[in-house]
């Protein structure tokens, strides 16, 4: 959901400075009446309106980005002076189990949240989609986990897990069955983390779905309904290729949240616990900078969650800006 | 779309309680909030408070303290406006001006929007921590302030959605690219704005990390800092009541924005992915 970034080097020094390239050239389809080029200045206004922008965003973003990939080729601890180490810290976490088993349990965490996240918004937006005014108020319910930070839901969570007071197990055990030990259990504590991630990402789900289903035609819908088509086949042949697009994005931007409210919330519930079943990859990464202060270890770890990225959203994203264009 | 009427009972059913289990973590937030010490314990759990236990918001905002909510509205205002200023001209210049480059740029921008926070935290930090800035005001949103891709990229695409002929009438008037776009792109923008404004209210009410890493003194911090150590066993001396209480206090001002402005929020979230 946060928008703080990053930037891959490549783009950073294919970008002209604001004012460099700015040359009068006539937009295509633009009245020729209006491109008389004296006094334009769009070169001048250009700059002007993209400097603030630009020199913020250089600042905190591109030089923080260049930094990271930097200082992953020393030996730092922020006292002493840096140590150049060359590619040291990229083979120490190839031989790192634990950076290797909490790499492995992010990549786990974001399939196993994404399916049903994706699966489950698509039926809540079927379900809610009917323009009535009581079924927006159902609506609001369901978009109701939007406001709670990560944090405050890490805490509520918490308690909602608790073994004995929790409402989880107390419902559980009304119902005759003995709960977990949610948060104490390393078999249980991923898939508790597991939920409140399906929990929070649900409502951005269904929203995505909701403008979609509003966009298929009306009429296609009422003719299978005349030709017979059930409620299932209707969904099944219909909607669901209907929203393919959106399925897409729904898969892309919920892995990547993943990544980060994982981190919020595994800091707040569970601190990596129990005996780190719950540490994710980014959780790691913050250990062992702001705990070990070993800068420039994390900054290689930094640095290949980067490329992780970057090569996946590349892979997916490409076909999709090429069809924006 | 659908006649059967038991199809409608059924579907009607499902759809309440599958609303139901959504909401209820929170409704269970809200009512613990106003119970005892000990019935928020009990069992078997009851549905409502016996009695309201208004002392609770007394307990948990004597935890929480006003400085926390002092900087959490600040942080949230500046980095909304001034972030959104910004992202605004951006967005209306990659959009209208057709410089050479501007695409490059744009380019730049989504890339940087589909990086996750987390991976910057560090060298943030240092740049930070090298402008001698850690544990100010500055320090702490300047650099929030800079994450301007999901925001240039909102306005940006809402601004070439926009027929080119309402600048171009402007343009043979006399007016230059700076009045265009204050007098008559921004006025225009107004339904991006608002979109973009709730989303990122909401992200910056509710941020973390990073205050976490470049603003932990006692007095700069805001509200998911003072919250987080509340879920820990070292505070198990604080009822849960109490800790409930904390969590809706914090989330209430975001509830009140989100049911004012459930539009903006929708369209906000669904806006990033237009088109």
């Amino acid at each position: 959901m946060t928008d703080v970034a990053s930037s891959s080097r490549s783009h950073a020094s294919a970008v002209p400075a604001p004012n460099s390239g700015a040359g009068h050239r006539p937009g295509r389809g633009r009245p020729t009446r209006s491109s008389g080029h004296r006094g334009d200045r769009r070169g001048l206004w250009a700059a002007i309106l993209l400097a603030p922008n630009l020199s913020v965003f250089t600042v905190f973003v591109i030089v923080p980005a260049l930094l990271a990939f930097g200082l992953s080729f020393f030996e730092w601890d922020l006292t002493s002076d840096a140590k150049w180490v060359g590619l040291e810290n990229y083979l120490r976490f190839l031989g790192d189990e634990r950076a290797l088993t909490s790499l492995r349990l992010t990549a786990i965490l974001m399939a196993t949240t994404a399916i049903p996240i994706v699966f489950l918004g698509f039926v809540i937006a079927i379900g809610v989609n009917v323009p009535t005014r009581w079924m927006r108020v159902v609506r609001t319910l369901y978009f109701m986990p939007i406001v709670i930070s990560f944090v405050a839901s890490a805490v509520l969570w918490r308690f909602l897990y608790d073994p004995t007071y929790g409402l989880i197990n107390t419902t559980l055990s009304l119902m005759g069955i003995e709960g977990p030990e949610w948060l104490f259990s390393p078999t249980w504590a991923p898939a508790a983390v597991a939920i409140v991630v399906i929990w929070l990402n649900i409502p951005t789900a269904v929203i995505f779905y909701l403008a979609a289903l509003q966009q298929i035609p009306h009429e296609r819908i009422e003719a299978a309904h005349l030709d017979g088509a059930g409620a299932w086949s209707r969904a099944r042949h219909i909607l669901w290729p209907g929203v393919r697009q959106q399925t897409f994005f729904v898969s892309v931007v919920t892995t990547l949240h993943v990544l980060y409210q994982t981190f919020d919330i595994v800091s707040v519930m569970t601190q990596g616990g129990p005996l780190r079943s719950t540490e994710v990859f980014i959780y790691y990464l913050y250990e062992t900078a702001f705990r070990s202060f070993d800068i420039g270890y994390a900054s290689a770890l930094a640095t290949v969650l980067f490329i992780c990225i970057a090569a996946l959203t590349f892979l997916v994203y490409r076909p999709q800006l090429k069809e924006n264009e | 779309m659908i006649v059967d009427r038991r199809a409608r009972a059924a579907h009607y059913t499902a759809v309440i309680i599958g609303a139901i289990i959504m909401a209820a973590p929170l409704l269970w937030m809200v009512t613990s909030a106003f119970k005892s010490p000990a019935e928020v314990i009990a069992y078997p759990p009851t549905w409502w408070p016996e009695s309201l236990q208004l002392s609770n918001v007394t307990a948990a905002f004597e935890i929480l303290g006003a400085r926390a909510f002092v900087n959490s509205a600040l942080f949230a205002i500046v980095v909304v406006t001034v972030q959104g200023a910004i992202c605004l001209s951006a967005g209306f210049a990659l959009a209208k001006l057709r410089f050479r480059g501007a695409k490059p740029m744009f380019t730049l921008f989504v890339t940087a929007m589909l990086v996750p926070p987390h991976v910057m935290l560090l060298p943030m930090f240092l740049v930070v921590k090298e402008f001698d800035l850690l544990n100010t005001y500055v320090g702490l949103m300047l650099p929030i302030v800079a994450q301007t891709g999901f925001g240039t990229f909102l306005f940006r695409q809402y601004f070439t959605s926009l027929p080119d002929e309402m600048v171009e009438a402007a343009r043979v008037d006399g007016a230059h690219w700076g009045q265009v776009f204050l007098r008559i792109a921004a006025p225009l923008a107004r339904p991006a704005v608002a979109a973009y404004a709730a989303i990122s209210l909401l992200n910056a009410w509710t941020m973390y990390a990073w205050p976490l890493v470049a603003a932990r003194s006692s007095e700069m911090r805001v509200l998911p800092l003072v919250l987080a150590p509340l879920a820990t066993s070292e505070h198990s001396i604080t009822p849960i009541s109490t800790v409930m209480m904390a969590v809706l206090l914090t989330t209430l001002p975001m509830l009140i924005v989100f049911l004012a402005a459930q539009n903006q929020f929708v369209k906000g979230l669904g806006g990033a992915v237009k088109e």
